[in-house]
């Protein structure tokens, strides 16, 4: 008896952009066992990125692809998809161009490896961002998850990075099964996986046991963005992790994360008995993220350790968007779509120039940025340029990404949180000023720092899309917040 | 109360008992085996044919077979791991009590709204082999592909962290 495969809804266009990620994941695992000269295939790597990027130019034009889902209602096909997995490639391929120097020098052995767990961590958050079934949504999210813990792990002799690895994989694994949970209640009283079908059936279930469901959701994925309370494992896996490692988790999953939290929260836990809620506790989470993240990053004197306890803060800045899409949904997720976009933008170019010193065999303290203008003025006066995005300066994309937050926060009416968010930008100065401060007003010995062509590609990309996406973000914007208006609502 | 029911739920109560009422390790180990061929001929009789086939391949296969060698490798050595008998853990009878008492309620209380509840039941085909296979390689047929990258990210952890190849 044949099988009806009528509800699978087969669409080769959508699944090409992670299609030709997997076949290059899988090309690369193989050719590793045949050849001696192992270079070539972090160029293999990054091909492969950039390919999938070109077929996803192909599904996402006018009419390629009906909007709609796919594969059994496993992959959609709307902005939001192509938006987000657009920024998550170009997350990764920032990271394999700024890794290629400092692999061969500092993970000799296990070399390919480390970019075939670049590529099956970013294959999985596709699938996050690209789903509205939480099955999906789940599995990637392991996929990222367990590649990321074996990427904090890479450096086997260095008891820092097996810390890390132990820290980032004991917590992941907690916030894996408290998600998990959180969204088996959620099964359990909608009897369905497929996000818009559970936002119809949740009109009936029971409101403490929905409360519950949303509290252990938020706080599962509250450890994966490491938004405060929950980030305690995030300043020693940045710090112990490989340098471009860690600049990765700063980057690509967080991102992942966030595009799955709107995912679940807009398309299926947007009840209005619920919203209010979930709006208020991320909220509380914001406020948090931001004075714990900030706060700590002024004593911080390694600078990996700072960042992290930066990207704490981001995770507030980007929380005012999640709180305030309850109440306006367009603009809320459209602000934090770009915000996602300008973050990794700024982040890829100051993690290149912390790849770029370590590669010279230097470390990564508050120290190690004495002199740097001397050493090197345009990497010195790029890194100004990209804190100053950082910190939320016109007229880089930092600003811009602060300004439609702060938009959203005030048109949802969380005024008080936005008014927070201004004062942390401010806090924020006094860490990135001292980076600054031994960069251009301390004097050093030390010889010149040579960043070699891909990390100069990295930065030069960087600063270039700093400036050129803050001041042309009007499209931008556009394109993100007509992203959730198609999410089927 | 088909005969087949009653045969299977006594072999695996008898299973069950010898895996707690055995001084040898291997002894219980091999009751549970009982204990689970007694399941599986249930799940079967109960027309869930894939549960009662994975319950058969899985546990009483693979997962009987690397008890056993936990069991073999710890037994290896001199020291020999058996507690003496007739001194318990601190508070084991008690809690033990406390968590029977909780599964027996909850077992029949379930027991009661299935049979008085009016919940609907299982819709029809649950749990053969057919169903199963629809479930797993129609609609959920990207999920089950990304299982296999899961799986293989794993693989590829291991062979990095505590491979020979070192770092």
């Amino acid at each position: 008896m044949p099988i009806d495969l009528s509800s699978v809804n087969p669409n080769l266009l959508i699944i090409l952009p992670p299609g030709v990620l997997a076949v290059f994941a899988l090309v690369v695992l193989v050719l590793d066992l045949y050849s001696q000269e192992k270079r070539w295939l972090a160029g293999l790597s990054l091909v492969g990125v950039l390919l999938s990027l070109v077929a996803l130019w192909f599904a996402s034009r006018p009419g390629a692809v009906p909007p709609g889902d796919y594969f059994g209602r496993m992959v959609t096909a709307d902005h939001f998809t192509f938006y987000m997995v657009a920024v998550l490639l170009v997350a990764a391929g920032l990271v394999i161009l700024f890794s290629m120097d400092w692999v061969p020098r500092r993970l000799p052995k296990v070399q390919v490896e480390y970019y075939e767990l670049v590529l099956f961590a970013t294959l999985g958050m596709m699938f996050m961002a690209a789903s509205r079934d939480v099955t999906l949504i789940y599995l990637g999210l392991e996929l990222s998850s367990q590649a990321s813990y074996i990427l904090a792990g890479l450096l086997r002799n260095d008891p820092r990075s097996n810390e890390a690895a132990l820290k980032y994989f004991l917590n992941g694994a907690l916030a894996s099964a408290v998600l998990l949970f959180g969204l088996s209640i959620l099964y359990g009283l909608t009897g369905t996986t497929y996000l818009p079908e559970m936002l119809v059936a949740l009109g009936q279930a029971p409101l403490p046991l929905l409360v519950t469901a949303m509290v252990f959701v938020i706080a599962g994925f509250g450890f994966k963005v490491a938004a405060a309370p929950f980030h305690l494992w995030a300043p020693d896996a940045y710090e112990g992790a490989p340098t471009p490692v860690s600049g990765f988790f700063s980057m690509a999953p967080k991102a992942a994360a966030w595009a799955a939290v709107l995912r679940v929260f807009l398309e299926g836990l947007s009840i209005p008995q619920v919203m209010d809620k979930w709006s208020v506790l991320y909220a509380v989470l914001s406020a948090s993220s931001m004075l714990i993240g900030n706060l700590t990053a002024l004593w911080q004197t390694n600078v990996k350790r700072m960042m992290a306890y930066s990207s704490v803060s981001h995770a507030g800045y980007i929380l005012v968007g999640v709180a305030a899409a309850a109440r306006a949904p367009e603009v809320g997720a459209g602000a934090v779509l770009f915000y996602l976009l300008s973050y990794i933008l700024t982040n890829a170019g100051i993690w290149a120039a912390l790849v770029a010193l370590e590669n010279q065999g230097e470390g990564t303290e508050m120290a190690d940025f004495r002199g740097l203008a001397q050493r090197n003025p345009a990497l010195a006066w790029s890194l100004l340029l990209l804190f100053v995005s950082l910190i939320g300066i016109p007229p880089t994309v930092g600003f811009f990404g602060k300004f439609f937050l702060f938009r959203a926060g005030v048109q949802a009416g969380y005024v008080w949180l936005a008014v927070l968010m201004a004062i942390n930008s401010a806090i924020s100065v006094g860490y990135y000023y001292a980076v600054v401060r031994n960069m251009f007003f301390e004097k050093t010995e030390k010889p010149r720092l040579e960043l070699g062509s891909s990390l100069q590609a990295v930065v030069a990309l960087s600063v270039l899309a700093v400036l050129v996406v803050g001041l042309g973000s009007s499209p931008v914007i556009q394109y993100a917040e007509a992203a959730l208006g198609l999410l089927g609502r | 109360m088909t005969p087949v029911f009653l045969v299977a739920a006594a072999l695996a109560v008898a299973g069950a008992l010898g895996v707690i009422l055995s001084r040898q390790p291997v002894h219980s180990v091999l009751a549970l085996v009982l204990n689970f061929l007694g399941l599986a001929a249930l799940y079967i009789s109960m027309d869930a044919e894939f549960l009662g086939v994975v319950q058969l391949i899985i546990y009483a296969g693979a997962i009987m077979v690397l008890f056993l060698f936990v069991i073999g490798l710890l037994t290896a050595r001199k020291d020999p791991v058996e507690r003496e008998a007739g001194e318990p853990l601190p508070l084991q009878r008690p809690l033990s009590i406390a968590a029977a008492g909780t599964l027996a309620l909850l077992l029949g209380g379930s027991l009661l709204v299935a049979r008085f509840g009016g919940r609907p039941g299982v819709p029809t085909g649950f749990g053969t082999v057919k169903e199963f296979g629809r479930h797993l390689l129609v609609t959920h047929v990207l999920p089950f592909e990304l299982t296999a990258f899961v799986l293989m990210v794993a693989v590829v952890g291991v062979i990095v962290l505590v491979g020979r190849k070192q770092a």
